[in-house]
């Protein structure tokens, strides 16, 4: 029996690291140079600060170009920087890749690295509202607070789980993003207007979003806003 | 519902230069302290002129602001923030300031090279008015001395004068709002590194026995209740509906950068669904406007508008491009950039918890005998 292509894949290691050490350290933990990596239409991605040196192919836009036959610089991202990513900017320069692209798999890896961080960032955003009060009371105390606090922690163990699922079918991992997304958005909503400061942790929460857009391809109902998933 | 002519005059002059300030939106972002090549730009100054009184000298009224705004936050939200104007004190000044101050605060800003700020904003308390720590104590000679911080507050580092709310005592009548000018001896400011709208120059204040003279104190012709908070709760009123204008004039952005990039007929019918919920939200938000106009309502249809608009404008900015292919984020800098900006909507006057209570209560206290269906 073969096994699966992503029976390997070290999804509980990727939500580990991203729980504790953040989103670079979550890309560098699901990182394999054998796998190509997804790259935009004009050719940009997001990667670990040094890593580019280290991709053995890239998926582009017209097919998979191998990191020989490929020029890539660092272009400039004040926001990726500062959670230790590099914006890279691919350019093909030699004829395309005759084998057949092997299946990327940075979807759900991807989705593991989010799941640690949302979870970190949850754990980050109660502490924050158990300091902050109205009407003498903290705000954990509020029936609203608590349950934007249950819809984040209900999609942080969903897609715990879903991960597990998704694991044999590497390219339905969009649904787990588009939970994350949106429990994103409610947990970078509990700190209130100090989550909008770049210096706050919680901006790793829009770079990962950028990680998403350029990494795993969007779902197939992309683009329906009356959508609720 | 329809915009009146002097409304439809507004939108239409804004409208015009709606390309210009997309124009300018990532230099803004890049680097917003840098504004002195804008200012003199037609679009610029358009934009000033909307914000300040009409040629008659009164003030405009909410619909024709936001039906300006809607078109120049099309064009940008930075950008529109941006633009030299009374901004949120503006609203404020209109409601308590006597004749003297409303022409001292108008006077400062002529000439669109100068901004307004509004300090109601604490670090402690966020947005809840009624808690707010910032006191003013009488000097001795008839005025006061004003001590506290405030943050979060547009235009805080760049502004020229503004009005500042504080307490002299710890009842909510206590609470009065000050018009301060800056320089002033006491009074520092430092900007905010944002996510996004960096043109709106958020920052915030210090004040350690800033100088209040008793010409200075807003409300003093208006009766007690009406004279220091009431006008921050009204002024919240007309701000949401007008932050409400900029979401949704930000989703209209994206709706329309991703129609330009989206090859024809590739997913284009889910473009004219989109479309639709945009024409009703703009809609909602000339009929809450309409309503702010006329002193109706509890501001329920104010946090109505911001609250749908915002909610519009994060999840369009969000799921649209997704139509353009991976990565669209990266190859369309203003896609990405009008995302952080959707998402800097939710802390603007109010964030959307704020707007479901005040929602929810107003519409626990209206008759509920269907006559206001």
């Amino acid at each position: 029996m073969t096994a699966p292509v992503t029976a390997a894949l070290p999804l509980a290691a990727a939500t580990a690291a991203g729980y504790h050490d953040g989103l670079a350290a979550g890309l560098r933990a699901v990182f394999d140079p054998a796998r190509p990596v997804p790259c935009s239409r004009f050719g940009y991605t997001l990667l670990p600060a040094g890593y580019a040196a280290r991709v053995g192919r890239w998926a582009l836009a017209g097919g998979a170009a191998l990191a020989d036959r490929a020029h890539w610089s660092v272009r400039p991202h004040s926001a990726a920087a500062a959670e230790g990513l590099e914006l890279i900017q691919v350019a093909v320069t030699g004829p395309p890749d005759p084998g057949p692209a092997p299946p990327a798999g940075y979807a759900l890896l991807l989705a593991a690295v989010r799941v640690g961080l949302t979870h970190r960032m949850l754990d980050l955003a109660v502490t924050h509202l158990a300091t902050r009060h109205s009407d003498g009371n903290p705000l954990t105390s509020r029936q609203l607070v608590q349950a934007a606090i249950a819809g984040a922690a209900s999609t942080i163990e969903l897609c715990r789980d879903g991960l597990t699922a998704a694991a044999d079918r590497p390219g339905h991992a969009g649904w787990l993003h588009a939970r994350l997304d949106r429990a994103d958005a409610e947990v970078t909503d509990m700190f209130g207007a100090a989550g909008y400061l770049t210096d706050h942790p919680v901006r790793c929460l829009p770079v990962v979003a950028l990680v998403r857009n350029a990494w795993a391809a969007p779902p197939a109902h992309a683009g329906r806003e009356e959508e609720g998933t | 519902m329809t915009l009146d002519a002097a409304a439809t005059r507004v939108r239409d002059e804004v409208r015009e230069h709606a390309d210009d300030l997309r124009s300018r939106a990532l230099a803004v972002d890049t680097d917003p302290e840098r504004l002195t090549p804008h200012l003199d730009a037609p679009a610029v100054q358009a934009v000033h002129r909307l914000s300040m009184p009409g040629p008659d000298g009164r003030p405009r009224r909410c619909l024709e602001l936001v039906a300006g705004l809607l078109e120049a936050a099309r064009g940008d939200p930075g950008v529109a923030l941006a633009c030299p104007g009374p901004s949120v004190a503006g609203a404020v000044v209109e409601l308590l300031a006597d004749p003297a101050q409303r022409d001292r605060f108008y006077a400062a800003l002529a000439g669109g090279r100068s901004w307004a700020f509004c300090g109601i904003t604490e670090p402690a308390v966020g947005s809840d008015a009624l808690r707010m720590h910032t006191r003013l104590r009488p000097d001795g000679t008839g005025g006061y001395l004003a001590d506290g911080a405030k943050r979060y507050i547009g235009n805080a580092a760049r502004g020229t004068v503004g009005v500042v709310f504080a307490r002299t005592g710890p009842a909510p009548l206590s609470i009065r709002a000050v018009l301060v000018a800056a320089p002033v001896a006491g009074l520092t400011a430092a900007s905010l590194p944002t996510l996004g709208l960096r043109g709106a120059g958020v920052g915030e204040l210090r004040l350690a026995e800033v100088p209040v003279g008793p010409e200075a104190v807003l409300g003093r012709h208006l009766p007690s209740v009406r004279g220091g908070i009431w006008g921050a709760i009204r002024a919240f009123d007309t701000m949401r509906v007008q932050v409400g204008a900029l979401a949704v004039g930000t989703a209209q952005a994206v709706c329309d950068e991703v129609r330009h990039h989206l090859p024809a007929g590739r997913r284009r019918h889910r473009l004219a669904a989109t479309q639709a919920r945009l024409d009703g939200a703009r809609q909602l938000i000339y009929r809450a406007a309409a309503e702010v106009d006329a002193g109706r309502g509890r501001g329920q249809l104010a946090s109505v508008a911001k609250l749908e608009g915002v909610t519009l404008a994060r999840r369009l900015t969000t799921r649209l491009p997704e139509l353009l292919g991976p990565g669209a984020l990266l190859d369309h800098p203003l896609l990405e950039k009008w995302r952080r900006d959707a998402q800097g909507f939710e802390f603007m006057e109010g964030t959307g918890s704020i707007q479901r209570l005040h929602i929810a209560q107003t519409y626990l206290r209206r008759p509920r005998d269907g006559a206001a269906a």
